[in-house]
């Protein structure tokens, strides 16, 4: 891994500073918040607990069941409508 | 095989009893002789329409199905009705990915295609925003090479539009019941 002059300086300063020991745990430490707070803005969508209710659904299915019923008045359309914001 | 973009409207048409288009979107979602895609428009469209029948309370699920939904927060209930209607229908989901550069003036933008054909397109069609996000996500997929050959919806707003919007892609667009008269399943 290269590093540009001005950011080693800036590391030696965080040494010489004492927060770190040397440069190589300052480069840990970092690397290992960095991609935490990465890892954290990023959106999660974990469907692994879905899995078996889907597989269940489709065996349903499977066997004449209706698993899904939409009682809305309103038509599949309008209510796709409703969020395309149509009057 | 005949390849079919399927509006939200029609993922949704088949577990609706009291809809118009009910008998043949079924026969869509159902028929081994269409390939079914929609776009990752198609999907947070179908994940918010779902979002607002459970809330209302207006989709339901056997007593089996039920019990089991209820040991899930809300969204991964709205998540699994999701993912069974798109299993069920066999429906293939596509994400145009190019990134393309908008030059305007002295800025510069880096977008997805189908945001800047949204862009490009909006004047023209003079249609809602989300209706262009899915004429748009048609042509990309169209320039990316997918071969589409119908594209299937039940919203009279689009049905209206149909003939600008396959002047714009090339792709006829019709209800499910117009799709079933030209290509009987």
């Amino acid at each position: 891994m290269k590093l540009e002059k001005e950011e080693v300086k800036k590391l030696d300063t965080l040494v010489r500073l004492g927060i770190f020991k040397n440069r190589s745990q300052a480069i840990r430490r970092m690397l290992r918040e960095g991609i935490e707070k990465k890892i954290a803005t990023l959106p999660q969508t974990d469907l692994s607990e879905i899995a078996p209710i889907v597989e269940l659904m489709l065996q349903l299915t499977s066997r004449g069941v209706d698993v899904v019923t939409i009682t809305s008045p309103k038509t599949a359309a309008e209510i796709v409508s409703e969020g395309r914001q149509r009057p | 095989m005949k390849t079919v973009y399927l509006d939200t409207s029609v993922i949704l048409s088949p577990y609706h009893q009291g809809d118009p288009y009910q008998a043949e979107s079924l026969s869509i979602i159902a028929s081994e002789g269409l390939t079914r895609i929609t776009s990752h428009i198609g999907l947070i469209e179908l994940a918010s329409a779902i979002s607002r029948l459970r809330s209302r309370k207006e989709i339901q699920v056997p007593p089996e199905v039920e019990s089991s939904l209820a040991s899930l927060d809300f969204s991964k209930q709205v998540h699994s009705i999701l993912l069974f209607m798109i299993k069920r229908g066999n429906i293939r989901i596509m994400v145009p990915d190019t990134v393309v550069n908008l030059q305007m003036g002295d800025m510069e933008l880096s977008l997805g295609t189908m945001f800047v054909e949204t862009f490009n397109m909006a004047p023209r069609t003079l249609l809602r925003t989300l209706d262009n996000l899915h004429l748009a996500c048609l042509l990309t997929m169209l320039r990316e090479g997918q071969s589409i050959h119908y594209m299937v919806t039940a919203d009279e707003e689009l049905l209206k539009a149909r003939k600008k919007m396959t002047e714009l892609t090339s792709v006829p667009v019709t209800s499910p019941r117009d799709l079933l008269n030209i290509e009987p399943l």
